[in-house]
């Protein structure tokens, strides 16, 4: 019954105290929050911890939210702040070699998936993406990663992030760039198999 | 390629996030320009490229842990709200329940000193450690007024208990001041009679005459400490069980003044103080205070430098042992000799002596008026009379002699330094105190002198900090790239 409902409806009723409506809102953005947290701290401990934390802040703050059609920025711009501070403590550790740890390779081999074989070279494409997605600053990367993977529109982004539009715009555009100089290989051959 | 305008709205294009206006440009501009349609066919497969990094799935358990937490969030806020709820209850009530305890504690404490908590602490401060002596004897059974005069009792305390001494004598005397008018109104049951008892006494209805007997059985002098014990807590127990409340008076050694009592009364006190010239000088403000007078001072100074001095006090008789009570607080008690001496009887012996003589003179004046005498006759009656006026007189002077020594009381207090006194201490703190600010002058100096070396040691202990910060960084950085 509730997945028919809009995110604003699920959340009125949410602070109206049915419970269910939490359940329908972890079904449909657990997995876009987790892939956002992941792909902007590229690591599955922190992502997933990032993803828990969200919801546990949609509860809390459930009574100050103001349905608008906005949830889903909500839902995100509270996934970049909880990034942001990840990221910056992540940081100042980073000073202390000893202490730095980057469990993402490891669970990256132990993750199951299919066979190397078949899709090696899909892997090193895909590994290659993450490089070159990783390499980019926090901000493009984060506007980029909203709009190519969540899909969200411009104006959501630059809710989301705090900037203006033209910033958004510009912040993808120079995403995009960068990401085309260096993936070039990838793309001539992909349009290769397309012709 | 790079020269064309629209490029840089290819990739807004792209994301259809163009507004109409400038999409139909576009899509115009598109038509004919190869290089923007090759940037939008890069783009999009870039776009298709990036897809192929996906995130892994998550756990199937996510949404029961999520769950989970915020029923526990929940938990937690209801436990805190119970907490301050329970807070909020406990905190006054354990208030008004602390101030029951104590106002009930505070009663029975009150109860217990009314009653027999003072006998208690007089039995074991003073039965215990108090002991007097009497360099006159002994109880004959008579009242004080019978048993004659010039009984004097003097209590000497040891100087190694000069302290409990002090502490005892005080509360002996703080007891006997306020039952002084008690104390005039049982003089007749036997408040001079008891002195033998090792200087402590009882009082009350019912308990004198139980002391009287211990008194008796065991001779003065003799009653034993234990006894006196057996007997305080006998009382005390009486007291409680009997509900009556009885009063027990710990009579001092020192006889009380009665009203129309002659007794002259004097004291002798000695001191260790810190300071002779402050002592000498507060001696005199109590004597001021109390309304007496000084009769002798002497103040002197050895080689050492030590204070001493020794002052003759002239006290009413009403104030005796508050002005005792207060000189005894000037420094360390170390001796405090008490006499008294009852001479109501000479008094009265005076007295009939004066009225006596009063009468023969007068008869000898009415005599001599009356009768018609020669000259010889009343030469010779003149010569008799003589004899008689001298003696009026003298006992005259000898009663008033009397009222001034009993009227006002004579209190002696010995003062001296003690051997280390508080001004060698003072001496002592400044010069510790002189050679610490010297080392501190001292530390500041070589602290002043060395500075541009320190300075040195610390720049070169920060430069070298951060070039390890950034020497860890690199490696990391080149370890990871690596």
């Amino acid at each position: 019954m509730m997945q028919h409902l809009a995110d604003d409806e699920l959340m009125r009723k949410y602070q109206e105290g049915e419970v269910l409506a939490m359940d329908e809102l972890l079904r449909r953005y657990r997995n876009p929050i987790y892939h956002f947290a992941y792909r902007v701290c590229l690591n599955i401990q922190e992502a997933q911890d990032v993803t828990q934390e969200v919801f546990l802040r949609v509860h809390q703050y459930k009574d100050s939210y103001m349905p608008q059609g906005k949830f889903s920025p909500w839902l995100f711009s509270i996934a970049h702040n909880l990034c942001v501070s990840r990221l910056r403590r992540r940081k100042w550790w980073a000073l202390w070699p000893r202490m730095q740890d980057d469990p993402d390779e490891l669970v990256e081999v132990e993750s199951p998936g299919p066979s190397p074989d078949v899709v090696v070279q899909d892997n090193e494409a895909a590994s290659r993406v993450k490089e070159c997605i990783q390499a980019l600053p926090f901000l493009q990367r984060e506007a980029l990663i909203l709009r190519e993977y969540q899909n969200l529109e411009y104006q959501e982004i630059a809710r989301i992030l705090k900037k203006s539009l033209n910033t958004v715009k510009t912040l993808i555009h120079r995403a995009r760039q960068t990401l085309k100089a260096k993936l070039a290989r990838y793309i001539v051959e992909f349009r290769g198999g397309l012709e | 390629m790079s020269g064309c305008q629209f490029l840089k709205d290819i990739s807004s294009y792209l994301d259809s996030q163009l507004s109409e206006n400038k999409k139909l440009r576009m899509e115009e501009h598109l038509k004919q320009c190869k290089a923007c349609n090759e940037e939008l066919a890069n783009l999009r497969a870039l776009s298709q490229k990036l897809k192929s990094w996906q995130a892994p799935v998550l756990d199937l358990t996510f949404d029961s842990l999520v769950k989970n937490k915020i029923v526990a969030l929940e938990l937690a806020k209801e436990t805190g709200k119970m907490k301050r709820k329970t807070l909020s209850i406990l905190i006054p009530s354990g208030a008004v329940a602390g101030i029951l305890i104590v106002s009930f504690l505070s009663f029975q404490m009150y109860m217990k000193n009314s009653a027999g908590g003072r006998l208690k602490l007089g039995v074991d401060e003073i039965g215990g450690l108090y002991e007097p002596y009497y360099s006159e004897s002994s109880y004959d059974g008579k009242s004080a007024q019978d048993r004659g005069n010039k009984k004097q009792v003097q209590s000497v305390d040891m100087a190694h208990r000069s302290q409990t001494m002090a502490s005892a004598d005080k509360f002996l005397r703080l007891q006997s001041s306020a039952n002084n008018k008690e104390d005039s109104k049982e003089k007749s049951s036997g408040v001079y009679h008891n002195e033998g008892r090792e200087g402590v006494n009882f009082f009350s209805p019912d308990a004198d005459f139980e002391g009287q007997s211990i008194v008796g059985r065991r001779g003065v002098g003799e009653l034993a400490k234990s006894e006196l014990d057996v007997y305080a807590r006998k009382r005390i127990d009486a007291g409680f069980q009997s509900g009556e409340g009885s009063v027990i008076v710990i009579q001092p050694t020192l006889p009380a003044t009665g009203v129309g009592e002659m007794i002259i009364r004097s004291a002798e006190l000695t001191l260790e103080v810190e300071s002779g010239k402050e002592v000498y000088r507060k001696i005199a403000d109590i004597c001021r205070e109390f309304g007496g007078y000084q009769a002798e001072s002497n103040f002197s100074k050895d080689t050492a430098g030590r204070e001493s001095g020794r002052v003759t006090l002239r006290i009413p008789k009403d104030k005796f042992l508050s002005a005792l009570d207060k000189l005894s607080e000037l420094g360390k008690v170390k001796a405090n000799n008490t006499y008294s001496q009852d001479v109501s009887q000479d008094y009265a012996n005076l007295k009939a002596q004066l009225d006596a003589a009063m009468v023969v003179y007068n008869k000898m004046l009415e005599a001599l008026q009356k009768r018609q005498t020669s000259i010889t006759e009343a030469v010779r009656l003149e010569s008799e009379l003589t004899p008689v006026l001298r003696k009026i007189e003298n006992l005259k002077n000898q009663i008033e002699k009397l009222n001034n020594l009993t009227s006002f009381t004579t209190i002696t207090v010995n003062f001296y330094e003690a051997e280390v006194s508080a001004k060698v201490l003072e001496e002592t703190k400044q010069l510790v105190k002189e050679n610490m600010l010297a080392a501190k002058i001292n530390a500041v100096r070589y602290f002043a002198k060395n500075l541009p070396f320190l300075g040195l040691v610390v720049g070169l202990a920060i430069v070298a900090f951060v070039v390890i910060l950034l020497c860890a960084t690199l490696i990391t950085h080149l370890t990871k790239r690596g």
